[in-house]
């Protein structure tokens, strides 16, 4: 899971992850709350170049729709695509954004069990699920409970030190890791993320 | 008839009340660049720098005003240039409410198209510029001058300005339907801002002292509603100190 405010980048995350699963040969499916076009606007704007494109669950311009006030049928047809694919021994990573926009429609308790049942099926086809959380719009006990479900979190923040506004970002916790308290400086350019060590 | 003395104090507070607020404005527009610089996504970097333009050209514009008042206010030119940098403040306002707009549409997780944004933003755009083109057409055709005591005589030449009103209806619509408590707090300063601003440009707009103080007071008002609005455009947070430094290695 990725966590962070509006604007710091966390989609972009996802839009990497996407492009090196398909280098790879990955099954690469991205659920959204978008419509693709914005979505390929947006991977352009990163300089993301993406020679193939993942399948799309999206509201627009894709061939399965997202309705997400339907948790039924999107719950079905994410598990059905990654079925599918991980039977054909394609390995599958599947992006959303869609989380925050399921916790500002349903309870917190409805979107944990829809997650929890979503990812146990992932985890059963062996597909790596990363998803993105805007902080700041939830209470920090749907996020914690939220973080539970995921066995890795990133947290990207904008930091005000001084007259510096820097973004930074640190891992909050790795499944059978210990996480190193670090914050690390990030930014986007030249069509890639680069990281360097933060000193206050 | 006013003494000498009071006409003296009366410009020293104006000019010190007018230097107060370039002086809120260009710190908002300082901020709002530095949180554009550390932004990411490309939508978010936009409207940050939006923010920034339209603090920069409100500190232009009141600084502008001052001093033109101060030294020509009878020259036609330097009063063409006022009504230039008005027409383009509002036109840059404008593409803060644009980019505003676009980011709540994204932000909802409806994708509702609130105000039929998506396609009115086409017309008021294209009639933006028709009427500023006119506006400033008409201020040469009549000679028209910002400073004269008697106003525009009628003449024609609202501007850009008057399509920001019908965006600002658009953003207060925005602020009821939206459920992101970070973007409602940005368009709760945002819409603080223009509803001053629509105060100061109407009922405080004649030439009368203690309604231009009464304005550079409101002014300075809305140039701190500008600036909370920057530093509501994203969460700040302060690391804590014993996780800032990275270890060797």
């Amino acid at each position: 899971m990725v966590a962070g405010p509006p604007g710091v980048g966390k989609e972009a995350l996802g839009y990497w992850f996407i492009r090196s699963g398909l280098l790879a040969g990955d099954f690469c499916l991205y659920v959204t709350h978008l419509a693709v076009s914005e979505v390929l606007e947006d991977m352009r704007a990163f300089r993301i170049s993406m020679d193939k494109l993942p399948t799309w669950i999206a509201t627009e311009g894709s061939e399965v729709k997202c309705d997400i006030s339907d948790l039924t049928s999107l719950s079905t047809r994410i598990k059905e695509a990654v079925r599918t694919n991980a039977g054909e021994g394609k390995r599958v990573r599947v992006v959303t954004d869609i989380l925050s926009s399921l916790l500002m429609l349903n309870s917190a308790d409805t979107i944990y069990r829809f997650f929890t049942q979503l990812l146990a099926g992932s985890k059963q086809s062996n597909a790596v699920f990363l998803a993105t959380i805007e902080e700041g719009m939830h209470q920090p006990q749907v996020l914690a409970a939220m973080e539970q479900l995921f066995d890795g979190v990133l947290e990207l923040r904008l930091y005000e030190e001084g007259p510096r506004v820097d973004p930074l970002f640190r891992v909050r916790k790795m499944r059978g890791t210990v996480p190193r308290p670090n914050y690390f400086r990030y930014e986007f350019s030249k069509g890639k993320m680069e990281i360097s060590a933060y000193a206050k | 008839m006013p003494s000498d003395y009071s006409i003296l104090v009366f410009t020293i507070l104006l000019y010190a009340l007018g230097a107060v607020v370039v002086a809120l404005y260009a710190y908002g527009a300082v901020w709002a660049f530095r949180i554009r610089n550390a932004l990411m996504t490309p939508l978010y970097r936009s409207r940050a720098q939006w923010v920034g333009v339209v603090a920069v050209f409100f500190a232009i514009l009141v600084s502008s005003n001052l001093l033109i008042r101060l030294t020509a206010p009878g020259d036609f030119y330097l009063s063409f240039l006022e009504y230039c940098i008005v027409d383009v403040a509002g036109i840059v306002t404008l593409a803060w409410i644009d980019t505003t707009m676009k980011m709540a549409r994204r932000l909802d997780p409806l994708n509702r198209n609130t105000f039929k944004w998506r396609q009115l933003r086409i017309l008021i755009w294209f009639f933006t510029f028709v009427t500023t083109f006119g506006s400033l057409f008409s201020v040469v055709w009549f000679r028209a001058n910002f400073f004269s005591p008697a106003g525009t005589a009628g003449n024609f030449v609202s501007g850009s300005f008057g399509w920001v009103l019908l965006g600002f209806f658009a953003l207060v619509l925005s602020y009821r339907r939206s459920r992101d408590p970070i973007l409602k707090e940005h368009l709760k300063w945002f819409g603080l801002f223009l509803f001053v601003l629509f105060i100061v440009d109407t009922v405080l707009s004649r030439e009368i002292d203690a309604f231009r103080i009464a304005g550079e007071v409101l002014l300075a008002v809305d140039a701190y509603f500008l600036y909370r609005g920057v530093k509501s455009l994203a969460p700040l947070s302060r690391v804590p100190l014993e996780r800032s430094v990275e270890p060797p290695g």
